[in-house]
């Protein structure tokens, strides 16, 4: 038997083989995956499939019935809860379409709580200085319900890059805004995972985003192994 | 991830108030039954320590005792002044101590007595002298702080034991303040202590004078109207044995062979306590109830509070929260509440007692001090917080064992 090479920097991002299925009902079939350090990829595809799937599984929320997920060499797939509660918080940041910020905390104080919280301590100053580049500086003290869609959806940003992950995960961030929010978070995103070095994962239905990204999975004509 | 908890609670302000409200009521009621019954207990205790007996006229013996112990109740009549000779003579009894009443100023007892009573109460002076001449009083701390009156000042004491009775003055023999005590925590505190021949005096009583408090009086100013002429009688004599044998023998002696009582502080003190209990208990029994719902409602606000921010709970485990922080932050919620609820309660308990002791003067006359702690109030608190532990404690854990992958599914 020949062991694989130990890589040294190990990507933020590798699946092997993974399958799932709900039941009887699968959804996943022997995915290979693999997205390198500040690499952009878009997961594409229509509801149901597989998208939201895909990202519980990278996230450690769901386990696969077969293969194996590493975060940037770690194991999610395998392992208790602790574990793979270790590993999401070490690695991943994830913004949701509407699931952006907890609502009782003010914005800055969600970016504090998601830096304590990740076990990687900022300084106000640092807070504000992101809220900044994100053009939202002034609404640090707000609560989420007093923002607009687009500022919440930044809001959201900033609080997943303020832990520096190694992966920025992104499910459908654009499905609830108009065209021209839309077009303005996506660049966000990418200009944001590129300045941080992010490897950026993008899932959306949303066609619009495909020429922004270096590597885009069809889940609707899944090959069977997809690199960048 | 306590600010969190605190944000919460403040999101949601006013069921977060009314449930503070209702857990505070509860440890309120329960605050003020408790100081209730421990100050009456512990002053009940206290103020009959060193009196074995009271010796008065027939009628009810807890009557006897609350008024004579205690000061709390009406005399149930006179007895001739020879009995104290004859106790005296008695060798089961170490002391025999005069109480002579009738009359009040603002309130405030006048007792004549004599130096015996500051024995039994271990009352010593302040300031000032003890009673020497004819009219001269000492004042009880308490009576000196809320009248204000100082060494040397002179005041008219009225008939009748209590400020309601409103009785006539004896304008015509003034009191002179000799002396003040220092406070004790017994009945003396609010009494103000002259010698038996100062009563007789003011009350137009002719008497053989005594040798050390010999005065040449007039009486033709005396309300002789109101009394008219009066053998000199006491109201009471407070007796300490001189040895453990007495108290078989001596109260049968007393309620068989004479026309007078006895009665047992100790005894009489017990029978009241017993009286109040079933109230103590009701009352106790009540509050628990209020705290039980307290509790629940506790529970409904966080059972659904938890149900309407399902979503802020996933995110928080998306962003690495445990299921142990997630735990902890709505078990939080309900022990911060239910501390909240325990100090405004205990606060609440003391400004209630306290308006009730200026507003009811049978309270401060019953020595109920409104702003002492108590270390059981401290377990009270704790059973509060236990109970907001208890109450968080089910919505908590139904929370961290919710699966998070339809959870996000159903809010993303």
């Amino acid at each position: 038997m020949v062991e694989s090479p130990v890589r040294k920097n190990p990507p933020p991002l590798e699946l092997n083989d993974v399958t799932f299925s709900y039941g009887n009902r699968p959804v996943l079939d022997c995915l290979d995956l693999v997205a390198e350090n500040g690499e952009h990829q878009l997961l594409i595809g229509p509801s149901g499939s597989g998208k939201s799937t895909l990202i519980n599984l990278i996230c450690g929320f769901l386990t696969p019935d077969r293969g194996t997920i590493r975060i940037a060499g770690e194991p999610i797939s395998e392992g208790s809860e602790t574990e793979r509660d270790a590993i999401r918080r070490a690695h991943i940041s994830v913004v949701f379409q509407s699931l952006r910020l907890v609502s009782a905390l003010s914005i800055a104080d969600n970016l504090a709580l998601a830096a304590r919280l990740a076990r990687k301590p900022v300084a106000r100053a640092d807070i504000h200085a992101l809220l900044d580049e994100l053009d939202i500086g002034s609404l640090g003290a707000m609560k989420p319900s007093e923002l607009s869609q687009g500022e919440a959806q930044r809001a959201a940003i900033a609080r997943a890059l303020i832990v520096r992950p190694n992966l920025l995960i992104a499910d459908e961030p654009t499905s609830a805004l108009d065209d021209k929010n839309a077009e303005i978070v996506a660049s966000l995103l990418l200009d944001q995972a590129d300045r941080h070095g992010t490897t950026l994962l993008l899932a959306t239905h949303d066609a619009r985003l495909r020429s922004a990204f270096d590597t885009v999975v069809d889940l609707n004509s899944l090959p069977r192994t997809v690199t960048a | 991830m306590i600010r969190l908890v605190f944000a919460y609670l403040n999101e949601r302000r006013l069921t977060t108030a009314l449930n503070v409200l209702l857990l505070a009521i509860a440890v309120a009621m329960l605050v003020m039954l408790l100081q209730f019954a421990r100050q009456s207990e512990a002053r009940f205790l206290d103020g009959a320590e060193g009196i074995d007996l009271v010796v008065g006229a027939k009628g009810s013996p807890l009557q006897l005792v609350m008024s004579s112990v205690y000061h709390l109740d009406q005399p149930t009549g006179n007895i001739p002044q020879d009995a104290l000779n004859d106790l005296r003579g008695n060798p089961m009894v170490a002391s025999a101590t005069p109480l002579a009443l009738g009359d009040q100023f603002r309130g405030f007892r006048i007792v004549g007595s004599d130096y015996g009573l500051f024995s039994i109460y271990r009352a010593e002076l302040a300031a000032g002298r003890r009673f020497d001449a004819p009219l001269e009083v000492v004042l009880g701390a308490g009576v000196a702080r809320e009248t204000g009156a100082t060494l040397g000042q002179r005041f008219v004491g009225s008939h009748g034991l209590s400020a309601e009775e409103g009785g006539q003055g004896h304008e015509a023999t003034p009191f002179t303040v000799t002396g003040i005590l220092a406070p004790t925590g017994k009945p003396i505190d609010r009494l103000i202590v002259t010698s038996i021949e100062s009563v007789w005096d003011v009350h137009g009583i002719s008497h053989e004078d005594d040798a050390r408090l010999s005065v040449e009086h007039e009486h033709s100013d005396h309300d002789e109207d109101l009394h008219g002429e009066h053998e000199p009688e006491i109201t009471s004599i407070l007796v300490s044995y001189r040895n453990p044998a007495a108290a078989v023998r001596l109260p049968p002696a007393v309620n068989r062979n004479t026309a007078m009582q006895a009665a047992s502080p100790a005894r009489e003190s017990v029978r009241l306590l017993q009286l109040f209990e079933p109230a103590i208990e009701a009352v106790g029994f009540f509050a628990a109830l209020l705290a039980a719902t307290a509790a629940l409602a506790i529970f409904i606000a966080l059972w659904n509070a938890i149900r309407a921010r399902e979503g802020d709970l996933a995110l928080l485990r998306v962003m690495g929260a445990s299921r142990a922080q997630i735990f902890m932050t709505v078990l939080l919620e309900g022990t911060v509440t239910a501390l909240l609820a325990g100090g405004l309660g205990v606060v609440l308990a003391h400004g209630a007692l306290s308006l009730a002791t200026r507003s009811f003067a049978s309270l401060s006359e019953a020595g109920i001090e409104a702003w002492r702690l108590g270390l059981d109030e401290a377990i009270i608190v704790i059973v509060a917080l236990f109970l907001g532990a208890v109450a968080a404690a089910i919505p908590a854990f139904t929370v961290t064992r919710k699966k998070l992958a339809p959870t996000l599914s159903r809010n993303r």
